[in-house]
């Protein structure tokens, strides 16, 4: 049945060359081998765990194998490297999209063309509209719209639609159909088999046997890691697909199920419960019964689990043995399906980790006793039977599989009376498989405990569980118990099932999408302006008078500068904490160059030094947090307490008089406006266009808004961010020029403040302190406002504590604000 | 494997040949260079310098390295729990300045001015903890912005003026039991009751495993934000006792008293080894990179140096120490 006719090959579009790649604990990769030719559909199927995804990864340049080799179109791909991958003509759609949920749907297109394929920037939003009207007429997709405000399926499609505008040699879609709606799914097909007559290729990975059959031309089947052999789709049965995919889990691993009581009184109790992603659940579990919840991935059941434990939210009634209980009841107990994000707690033990759960249990007055938990512990493990060197090693280094059963042997040893399970097997081991489905059915039998298990595989519901629920559309739509609890009736019910999508609009209202987007700052910041300035000119008839205004516009233009430079560090997710100590620093070093006395040869080096030092300091941040892999907080902190000391060895006092010739053409005005805040708003409006419609600006925000994705879309992180923390510091060395104008001499401590009123300026402007997004127009406004509120204070005849004040509850309300809308923005 | 229950022991550790490499227990890991750093300062101080070790100069060093250790307990709870409090200047100015404020202007004794400040600290440990959980601020400007409203707090409580601390904290301050001064013995004390509540009790036990991974300990059930708001009101508490203190040592406490601290608290928490990822942490081992700090200091002012080559030295001592780290640590997992 193998494919062996392959002699006289043409270049394959992808070539995977003995590839071999292990997880700590888990081999992933096996020495696969796998060609795909140019002109076909290559469907890889496989069981969870079986590496369809970790081989995509190692083929698209996200993951660096430990031996073997790909090559594209018989180009050999440098490992790891997304941006080679890219250029190669490698297009991958990821069961998690990697869009950048703070750019617009537009730029993300725009992102994952090849530079050759990438339309002018100008037209940027007229061609996106055209790409997505190539999928369908009433798409309803804004190309404005940001990713993080689209439904899960909207994103899909935006990532499906970019990848095949590049019309890439080699298309990869991992689990495609998972999110999108019965429509959508026959336009993916159309694409696939158009780009399969333009001669591209087409990786079609999915664990939906009918639909890898009905599209793809050639079969390769993933076991264990292993490839098990290529097969002609024609030639195959979906029964032999599915035995190639089990191989020996066919044979009774399953513990036997016994024999329930139908009168015992029920262990779980519930009774028309509602939630998020489910409604009127009522069902009940016997003890030592195994529920199963089944259903298309999406329509409720994992929602309904999560909410039963209490971490979601319910009404509705829940019962465990007759008695009601409140959300989070110690009698039911919950293992997550996410071991990784939800399971697994870094840097501790195997013996922490299990005594987690079970603190009660050996400790007095709350007062761990090491000798009981010790003994606890090692009784958990060998219960279980979890392969670890002692009890002292840390869990994460573990195999999945004995990860899972120390989790497993921390929640079971607390005696739960329900037990609600989450993908119990998921990334584990074939062994460990058949051993935590018996550890289940035993203590299920042994403590008369009732469980409540969701998975994806259908195998595995049907040979663990006595009953199962099928879930639709967040409802309970069919029970199978007794001789229909098998995989055919499991998958046959979950696929007859309305299992159509519907295309749900739950955008958030207009108001909170327009405080949620960048106008909102500048307009609210502009208001606090205009009524400051308004109470202020009422108390004092001296506020509007031109030497006022222009003092502090001048003032203004100082922490508008260095306020831009930390916008650029938050967009790219840094936070610089050195600016402040950077601009006192550049201050005291020109007071030794640019003074009256200087000769002309020390200006030049002056006004050299006016750039070289803020390059060379952005340079050790960047080298600090990206070749020694600080903490940016730390790194600029290092920074921040070496220049101020610098500035304190030379100058200790204040001194160096600079040329009155320089600090006056610097603090020249027109009329009240000084020339310096003219400059500002220009390079201001510059930098707004450039960080909006240039491929920097848009990487830089790409590689703040979230790395990872960043680098699944070929950006090379490192060389944006170290864009990034050069500009940042240049920045701060241009408002040191406009500082030393005011301040006159070398003043080791004029700079160290603006560490902090950079910061609230940038953040009142509305960038985001978790990278992504910032906006240089209101970071200025915000500039002009803390400004003007500092300045305020003496106008207004307040105490001085209220130039502390106004800043700090300008910055808590306004992050406060931005933080609770883009919350509400965000769709989930 | 029903039989193996007989003897734990044989079957948890039997298994070696199927597991990974065993690694030596994490206790000898992230703690030990800084101890080692420590011990070889002190030899380097006593070939070098053996002024900087002489009774007098421990004498003086010492306090501030309580006071420092106090406080930086206080922020590696805070780290631990994934955050930073940038809030130390604005806690250790309103507190001292206020408690030496208010027991001067309303004649207080000095335990009811102490109870104002344990209910200060609370508050403010409260408010930080509250925007940061319930508001999802983030802990850099939440305490960013705090710090600004307490040092504000101050001004108009105190118009910026302070006055002598109480006659009975100066001597306090400055007493000494078995000739070695009682802040000293406090802060051992503050080090040791932290370490064994994080360590050895069920709340501590949670309180790491909050810190190592929120949604697995949102998943078991543990109260997240109880943690997250607990680490800040532990925090302020101790920054606000630790000022006290200060105030008393320093019998005039300043406004800008606190600045200091900011920095070297988040120094002392990152080269102790506690990682700004959260969980895991060791308040004994920031109590030994504080006494690091403090140590070097005195060295460098010892050799005649002025306060800004102390404040560089330190900062290059934190970029040596923690590159050197991220070097080990690189190379350990490329042989590894």
């Amino acid at each position: 049945m193998a494919d062996e006719n392959l002699v006289d090959e043409p270049v394959p579009a992808l070539r995977i060359d003995h590839v071999t790649k292990t997880f700590p604990g888990v081999v992933a990769l096996d020495d696969v081998d796998l060609t795909v030719r140019a002109g076909e559909v290559h469907g890889i199927v496989g069981e969870n765990g079986a590496g369809k995804s970790t081989l995509m990864a190692v083929a698209s340049g996200a993951l660096v194998p430990e031996a073997g080799a790909v090559s594209v179109g018989g180009r050999p791909l440098r490992a790891g490297s997304t941006h080679d991958a890219q250029e190669l003509g490698v297009a991958i759609v990821l069961q998690e999209p990697a869009l950048l949920p703070d750019l617009t749907v537009a730029e993300n297109m725009y992102l994952g063309q090849p530079p050759t394929a990438r339309p002018p920037i100008a037209r940027l939003q007229s061609w996106c509209r055209e790409r997505l009207r190539d999928w369908s007429d009433d798409v309803g997709i804004d190309p404005d719209a940001r990713i993080e405000e689209l439904e899960p399926e909207q994103r899909f499609i935006v990532d499906i639609v970019r990848a095949l505008a590049r019309r890439p040699a080699v298309l990869v879609l991992d689990e495609p159909t998972e999110h999108l709606a019965g429509e959508d799914v026959e336009r993916l097909f159309a694409a696939v088999r158009e780009r399969v007559r333009d001669g591209g290729a087409v990786v079609y990975i999915s664990h939906r046997i009918r639909e890898v059959k009905q599209i793809a031309d050639r079969i390769s089947v993933l076991r264990d890691g292993c490839h098990r052999g290529t097969f002609d789709a024609a030639t195959l049965s979906e029964r032999d697909i599915v035995d190639l995919i089990v191989g020996r889990r066919l044979d009774a691993v399953f513990p036997d199920k016994p024999a329930l009581d139908d009168d015992v009184a029920p262990v779980l109790g519930v009774a028309s419960a509602s939630g998020r992603g489910f409604e009127g659940l009522t069902f009940t579990v016997r003890p030592g019964e195994i529920v199963g919840f089944a259903g298309i991935e999406g329509n409720g059941q994992r929602d309904a689990l999560r909410a039963l434990a209490g971490l979601g939210p319910r009404n509705g009634s829940v019962e465990v043995d007759g008695a009601p209980v409140r959300r989070r009841a110690f009698a039911i107990a919950y293992l997550t399906g996410d071991r990784h994000r939800e399971g697994v707690f870094p840097g501790l033990t195997v013996r922490e980790t299990i005594g987690l759960r079970n603190l009660d249990r050996f400790s007095t007055v709350g007062v761990v006793e090491p000798r009981r938990e010790r003994e606890f512990a090692r009784a958990a493990v060998a219960e279980l039977a979890v392969k670890t060197p002692t009890i002292e090693t840390p869990i994460e280094s573990l195999s999945g599989g004995n990860q899972q059963k120390a989790l497993l042997a921390g929640v079971l040893r607390r005696d739960p009376r329900v037990l609600l399970i989450d993908e119990p097997t998921q990334g584990v081991d074939v062994g460990a498989k058949s051993e935590i489905y018996d550890l289940l059915r035993d203590n299920a039998r042994e403590r008369g405990m009732g469980v409540v298990v969701v998975s994806s595989d259908g195998i595995e519901l049907a040979g663990l569980c006595d009953r199962i629920l099928i879930f639709s559309r967040g409802h309970v739509v069919e029970e199978l118990s007794g001789d229909d609890v098998t995989e055919a009736r499991i998958t046959a019910a979950a696929l007859t099932a309305t299992t159509h999508r519907d295309k749900s609009a739950r955008r958030a209202g207009p108001a909170v999408r327009w405080f949620a987007g960048d106008t909102a700052p500048i307009a609210m910041v502009a208001l606090a302006v205009l009524a400051l300035g308004l109470w202020t000119s009422l108390s004092s008839a001296f506020y509007l008078t031109t030497p006022s205004i222009a003092g502090l516009l001048a003032l203004v233009a100082v922490l508008g500068f260095v306020a831009l430079g930390q916008t650029v560090a938050l967009t790219i997710g840094a936070v610089d904490l050195s600016v402040g100590p950077l601009m006192g620093f550049v201050v005291v070093v020109e007071s030794f160059f640019l003074t009256a006395e200087s000769m002309p040869l020390d200006r030049v080096l002056g006004w050299v030094l006016l750039f070289g030092v803020p390059l060379a300091i952005g340079l050790v941040n960047w080298a600090l947090v990206d070749v020694v892999k600080m903490n940016a907080i730390v790194a600029t902190l290092i920074t921040f307490i070496a220049l101020q000391a610098l500035s304190l060895v030379l100058r200790p006092q204040p001194g160096g008089l600079f040329d009155s010739r320089i600090t006056d053409a610097l603090t020249y005005t027109l009329g009240p406006i000084p020339v310096a805040f003219v400059v500002l708003v220009v390079v201001a409006a510059g930098m707004q266009f450039w960080l909006r419609r240039s491929r920097t600006g848009i990487a830089l925000r790409s590689v703040g808004s979230q790395p990872e994705a960043a680098r699944l879309n070929g950006l090379r992180a490192p060389r944006v961010r170290l864009i990034g923390f050069l500009l940042c510091s240049l920045m701060a060395g241009l408002a040191a020029l406009f500082l030393l104008a005011q301040v006159g001499s070398g003043d080791p401590t004029s700079g160290i403040d603006y560490t902090l009123t950079s910061i609230s300026a940038a953040v009142i402007g509305g960038a985001s302190i978790f990278g992504g997004r910032g906006s240089f127009v209101g970071t200025i406004a915000a500039a002009f406002l803390v400004t003007q509120a500092i300045g305020a204070v003496t106008f207004l005849g307040l105490d001085a504590a209220w130039s502390s004040y106004l800043p700090g509850a300008m910055t808590l309300i306004a992050v406060a604000v931005y933080s609770r809308t883009r919350h509400l923005a965000r769709t989930h | 494997m029903s039989n193996s229950l007989s003897d734990p022991e044989r079957v948890a550790t039997v298994d070696l040949d199927v597991s990974p490499p065993a690694r030596r227990p994490r206790a000898a890991g992230p703690y030990t260079g800084i101890v080692l750093a420590t011990c070889a300062l002190f030899v380097l101080s006593a070939i070098v310098v053996p002024k900087s070790l002489s009774a007098q100069s421990l004498g003086a060093m010492l306090p501030f390295w309580a006071i420092l250790a106090i406080m930086s307990a206080g922020q590696t709870l805070v780290i631990q729990q994934r955050g930073i409090d940038l809030s130390v200047p604005g806690v250790v100015s309103l507190t001292a300045m206020g408690f030496v404020v208010f027991v001067d202007r309303n004649d207080a004794p000095v335990f009811v001015g102490l109870l104002v400040v344990v209910a200060l600290g609370v508050v403010i440990g409260l408010v930080n903890g509250l925007i940061i959980t319930r508001i999802n601020v983030t802990p850099l400007i939440t305490t960013l912005a705090l710090n600004a409203l307490l040092v504000g707090a101050m001004f108009t409580y105190t118009k910026g003026v302070g006055s002598a601390a109480p006659p009975s904290l100066q001597a306090f301050a400055a007493s000494s039991v078995l000739g070695i001064s009682t802040l000293v013995w406090l802060a051992i004390a503050t080090v040791l009751v932290v370490g064994f509540v994080l360590r050895q009790t069920a709340v501590g036990r949670r309180f790491v495993a909050v810190g190592a991974n929120p949604d697995a300990a949102r998943a078991i059930g543990v109260r997240v934000d109880f943690y997250i708001v607990g680490a800040y009101i532990a925090a302020a508490l101790l920054f606000a006792l630790a000022a006290v203190l200060l105030a008393g040592y320093a019998q005039n406490p300043a406004p800008t008293m606190g600045n200091p601290y900011l920095f070297q608290t988040v120094m002392a928490v990152v080269i102790g080894g506690t990682s700004l990822a959260g969980g895991r942490g060791s308040v004994v081992a920031t109590a030994v990179a504080a006494l690091f700090l403090t140590q070097l200091g005195q060295v460098v002012l010892t050799l005649g140096a002025n306060a800004a080559v102390q404040l560089l030295v330190q900062a290059i001592a934190m970029a040596l120490a923690l590159g050197g780290a991220a070097m080990l640590e690189r190379r350990r997992k490329r042989t590894a």
